[in-house]
């Protein structure tokens, strides 16, 4: 495919010049069968890289302070979609690193799939089918990477629908449109499954906290033991420290063992967000997340 | 279940997080003023709105209140000038976000009451103790607890 040989050549040429220590990727597994993250420090490497409907993995989270090792590389560089490049951009907007501190080699992207084993059998090289596809790709509005140091790939051409529309997004309404015994009951439903493995905290990019809240134990604020009580904190909590920054890549639900829709509930504050103070999270580099300003005009009907 | 309660026997527990220098001040007024409100309401002292971190109210539900509520300076009056903006902001994701989850809203309040405003503080504290009194005890919360 064109645009993975232009990738591999790009990442070549930037370890060469010695403009970036480490090539942030996709590569295949052994089997050949699914997509997995690869760390290119050698030039002869690059052959490794990849990039097709396969490359689901929200590669931006080895960019956060999580990774210590990766970050002692050297300046990286990252092979981002679309969607990953709103989640460098709150990082950026966060003070997480410096736009320069990273080259983003963008990829034009045609969605993804959305658990690579639906994929089994099929050619990498062929479009993918939308049904297979999550619903982020289906509201996709940067296909085109919105904010790179170069662009690899064909031109998309895909126009977004005007109102968020898919799977997700059509539950969401369902549950607006329960009662609250009845929502409570679907959440409860849901949580009670968590086994507090974390998967959502370690995956997400935005989670970045060198000391998370539920590892503070003076007091305990959330319980850790998988108790249906301390599952609804660590889930509300968690939500709420994503509003106004979640940028729906999605990796949490994908992480989740116990398959909690966690795209809900992150979803429906984006929403609320958008509503009440008009921001979209992920589209610029310079506006501050909307949770640490404020305006006086915000809305107070609810307060007496 | 609750139903079968005669209201008498439910006194509800309402949980209030005020900040120092305006709620906390107005119902210090209200008590030299020795207006009488219900004595369900507990108060936690805060030195702002600003501080009140989302996980107070969760804590307060999780810990057997059946009410929570939040109660600040009016916009502009903050001792530390935008501390409850802030808070604002938080509040309306927060409610949201509980509305999502399935909290009946009436468990959760927000106002404003200044030093100067006892009579104010005492009809908030004495509508939503009549207002919890009436939802019952807030079993959902009280179930999980149990792990039933």
């Amino acid at each position: 495919m064109a645009a993975e040989h232009d990738l591999k050549k790009k990442a070549k040429e930037l370890l060469t010049k010695g403009e970036v220590k480490v090539v942030i990727g996709f590569g295949w597994n052994r089997a050949g069968t699914r997509t997995t993250p690869v760390f290119i420090t050698r030039p002869e490497d690059t052959d490794r890289l990849v990039f097709n409907p396969l490359c689901v993995n929200n590669l931006s989270l080895y960019l956060t302070r999580k990774f210590k090792d990766i970050q002692a590389l050297g300046r990286p560089a990252i092979v981002a979609k679309g969607c990953d490049i709103k989640c460098i951009a709150v990082l950026i907007s966060e003070g997480q690193l410096k736009r320069e501190g990273v080259y983003i080699i963008g990829m034009t992207c045609e969605g993804v799939v959305y658990r690579q084993e639906l994929w089994a059998g099929m050619n990498p090289c062929t479009r993918i089918p939308e049904d297979i596809m999550p619903t982020k790709c289906h509201n996709c509005d940067v296909r085109n990477p919105h904010i790179s140091d170069v662009t690899i790939g064909e031109k998309s051409i895909f126009t977004p629908p005007e109102k968020p529309a898919g799977m997700v997004f059509d539950r969401i309404k369902e549950i607006d449109r329960m009662g609250a015994g009845e929502r409570w009951d679907f959440w409860m439903e849901h949580f009670s499954r968590c086994i507090k493995c974390y998967a959502c905290r370690q995956v997400c990019p935005l989670c970045y906290c060198e000391r998370c809240i539920t590892e503070k134990n003076m007091p305990q604020w959330i319980e850790t033991s998988a108790h249906p009580r301390g599952n609804l904190s660590w889930n509300l909590t968690r939500a709420m420290h994503l509003v106004g920054r979640c940028t729906f890549c999605g990796e949490c639900e994908r992480a989740c063992p116990v398959n909690i829709p966690l795209n809900l509930i992150n979803q429906k504050m984006t929403l609320i967000v958008k509503d009440a103070f008009n921001h979209s999270p992920g589209y610029s580099t310079e506006v501050h997340p909307p949770m640490i300003v404020f305006s006086p005009e915000d809305k107070e009907d609810f307060i007496k | 279940m609750e139903k079968n309660l005669p209201i008498t026997a439910f006194e509800p527990k309402i949980m209030a997080f005020v900040c120092n220098w305006c709620t906390y001040a107005g119902a210090d007024l209200a008590g030299t003023g020795r207006m009488e409100y219900k004595p369900n309401v507990r108060i936690i002292k805060l030195p702002c709105t600003g501080r009140i971190d989302p996980l107070f109210i969760i804590k307060a539900f999780e810990n057997g209140a059946d009410g929570v509520l939040v109660s600040g300076c009016h916009p502009g009056d903050c001792h530390y000038t935008t501390g409850n903006y802030h808070a604002r902001r938080r509040w309306i994701a927060f409610k949201s976000l509980l509305e999502f989850a399935g909290i009946d809203l009436r468990r959760l309040q927000f106002s404003w009451v200044s030093a100067s405003e006892a009579i104010k503080w005492v009809d908030i504290i004495n509508n939503i103790t009549d207002e919890v009194k009436r939802l019952g005890p807030f079993i959902e919360y009280k179930r999980l607890k149990e792990g039933i």
